[in-house]
């Protein structure tokens, strides 16, 4: 498939979070999060559906934080023990629109490339530095092998007849410890050897960015949200 | 920048790499903390609970790497995993990342960079709450009256230095392994 390059979507996704806060309320905001919804959720669905768990967590708390300090205006839902105000509702569909827009935009961009992609096109295109670089690209490298990890205790304590879900503080050491432990030591032979290689020479290497169709139709619906507020003034 | 981490070594680099991927998971899992001490305990609880999980990343990564800067990379890198991952936050991630990594890059300038222990990453976790009390006002308008923000900072901090504390306790011991 044909993607945007790197630099463009992030540049995209950082744009869109930016314009969730800048457009305080109205048709805009409204607008953002409806494209970026459209944009992100379908992509995101199959790989990154607790972020929707977390988004529907999210707005259960906003709501119960309008209860708190924005029931105000006129009462729209009343039962026996509360009234549910005009204010409460505004604000979460205002703080809801916002979180659909962070989110959609987010989405879109983890769900379009693979960790190795990002770090490499941020490295190349956007010339990260390589203290970013490096230690993001080990780190995404290390969660697979976290994973394993992470199994290997578990058999050993499935071996041993102890419970494999860590409930206590004594089994979330027992999993952490040999887990940081050797993710450490790790870390300190990875770093011995990109040391021999002569990492500390090494230049990140930086490529021109080339604009293809769909970075067009990016910059469109870039353009189109920026411009929103003289749309809907 | 480039003076500053003109002496870290390849390991140094590595270091960092595990820091990012364990404070990314520990922002990640912050969240479901958060959203449910939140549903069900208010601004207070959630806030006491989750919000010194996400300043872990800067005592853990000082306390293990003991160089300049190491506090405010272990805490924007950990942030940028957690943007990756993806949670709910999305790009807002690395803007609480890049300011609270700062804040606490700054309590451990004035310890002179000579303190890494306990005390060191206590005072990194609860200088980290308020840009990110701050950033809750910005830009989520979680805006209360002055009683209130003034103890949700209290909340935070006094949650930063727990888990600050902690966090150093971890690298202390790990690093003597």
């Amino acid at each position: 498939m044909n993607k945007p390059c790197v630099a463009l979507a992030f540049l995209y996704t950082l744009t869109a979070t930016v314009l969730a806060f800048l457009y305080r309320s109205g048709t805009s905001l409204l607008v953002v999060a409806l494209v970026n919804a459209l944009l992100g959720f379908p992509l995101g669905f199959k790989r990154c559906r607790f972020v929707f768990l977390l988004l529907l967590l999210a707005i259960w708390g906003v709501f119960l934080n309008s209860l708190l300090v924005a029931n105000t205006g006129e009462a729209v839902l009343q039962t026996w023990f509360l009234t549910i105000r005009s204010g409460v509702f505004e604000a979460v569909a205002r703080i809801g629109a916002r979180l659909i827009t962070i989110a959609g935009a987010a989405l879109f961009f983890v769900s379009l490339y693979t960790p190795r992609e990002i770090v490499k096109g941020l490295e190349a295109e956007l010339m990260l530095p390589k203290i970013i670089s490096f230690p993001l690209a080990y780190g995404l490298r290390l969660l697979p092998v976290l994973a394993k990890d992470w199994n290997e205790v578990k058999t050993s304590r499935k071996q041993r007849g102890y419970r494999t879900v860590p409930l206590t503080p004594s089994d979330i050491a027992s999993y952490l410890q040999p887990i940081l432990s050797l993710s450490i030591e790790r870390a300190l032979w990875t770093g011995i050897a990109i040391e021999l290689r002569g990492f500390h020479s090494r230049r990140p290497r930086r490529v021109e960015i080339r604009l293809s169709l769909p970075d067009y139709l990016l910059v469109f619906l870039l353009v189109f949200q920026l411009s929103l507020p003289i749309l809907y003034p | 920048m480039r003076g500053l981490v003109a002496g870290y070594t390849g390991v140094d680099y590595a270091l960092l790499g595990v820091v990012a991927v364990v404070a990314g998971i520990v922002f990640y899992s912050a969240w479901y903390v958060y959203d449910i001490g939140k549903a069900i305990g208010g601004i207070y609880a959630g806030r006491i609970l989750a919000y010194g999980l996400w300043f872990i990343g800067a005592p853990l990564a000082a306390s293990l790497i003991r160089r300049p800067l190491a506090a405010f990379l272990g805490e924007f890198l950990g942030a940028l995993v957690e943007t990756v991952i993806p949670t709910v936050g999305g790009f807002t991630n690395m803007i609480y990342g890049f300011f609270q990594g700062l804040a606490s890059e700054l309590g451990y300038a004035l310890l002179g960079y000579r303190k890494w222990g306990i005390l060191a990453g206590a005072l990194a976790g609860a200088l980290a709450a308020p840009p990110c009390i701050a950033l809750d006002a910005v830009l989520f308008a979680e805006i209360y009256p002055a009683v209130v923000t003034a103890l949700l900072l209290v909340v935070a901090m006094v949650s930063g230095a727990v888990y600050g504390a902690l966090a150093a306790l971890v690298a202390d011991k790990l690093r003597w392994q």
